[in-house]
């Protein structure tokens, strides 16, 4: 198996899936940022806003969670398939959970800050397969 | 699962988000701080926020409601530590 991505904005790497959430009736792509950094895959605020997740349906975190974004709500969204481009075909990871997140704006700027934040593939995923980058040869590939 | 139609629809969606990220700084010169859409590499609507922006892409069909590429173009850069 191996998931092609890319280099995008900011010069950082990128993968898209689609992500299935049947008992939510969700069948949407989204891009993803590879971030090893990131403990959980997490579904940001623009993309949960344009996914049209509906939070009350799902189970809230009560630690909540941090990331570069501050202190933000944590939900769980339940039985997630997300389906990748692979060279052989497609790829399909099931995950039991997924994190969606939504942070606290009180300013204009916190919001647009907020928005321009990232969907992010992280370790839960990532550490499953051999990870790939090399911006010389502007390679991002996911193989396993 | 039958993802013939899966796969096509995100290989729609990722020559519109590449094509995104490929002109990001030109884009927000143009659209700061802004919402954009973009299906076939064209944009299809932009607005200040996700329900405006999809008002207008319902508007153009709404079967593409939370199908397109979409990109927030803050108008500052902003330092992403993640």
């Amino acid at each position: 198996m191996r998931i092609r991505g890319e280099w995008g904005a900011h010069e950082a790497p990128y993968v898209r899936a689609v992500l299935i959430c049947p008992s939510l009736g969700i069948r949407s792509p989204l891009t993803f940022l590879v971030d090893s950094g990131a403990t959980r895959t997490a579904i940001l605020d623009h993309d949960a806003q344009n996914l049209m997740i509906p939070y009350d349906k799902l189970t809230r975190q009560p630690q909540g969670a941090v990331g570069v974004g501050g202190m933000a709500e944590a939900f769980l969204m339940r039985a997630i398939d997300l389906v990748f481009q692979a060279d052989s075909g497609s790829h399909v990871e099931r995950l039991l959970t997924i994190q969606v997140l939504r942070h606290p704006t009180r300013t204009e700027r916190e919001r647009h800050a907020v928005l321009a934040l990232p969907s992010v593939l992280g370790r839960d995923f990532l550490n499953k397969y051999e990870l790939r980058l090399n911006h010389k040869k502007r390679l991002v590939a996911i193989e396993g | 699962m039958k993802n013939g139609s899966v796969l096509r629809e995100l290989r729609k969606f990722e020559r519109d988000s590449s094509w995104i990220h490929r002109r990001f700084e030109d884009l927000r010169k143009r659209y700061p701080n802004e919402l954009i859409a973009v299906r076939g590499g064209k944009i299809i609507a932009h607005a200040k926020s996700v329900p405006e922006l999809h008002a207008k892409v319902r508007r153009l069909n709404p079967r593409l409601v939370g199908k397109v590429a979409i990109e927030f173009l803050p108008k500052e850069d902003q330092l992403l530590i993640l």
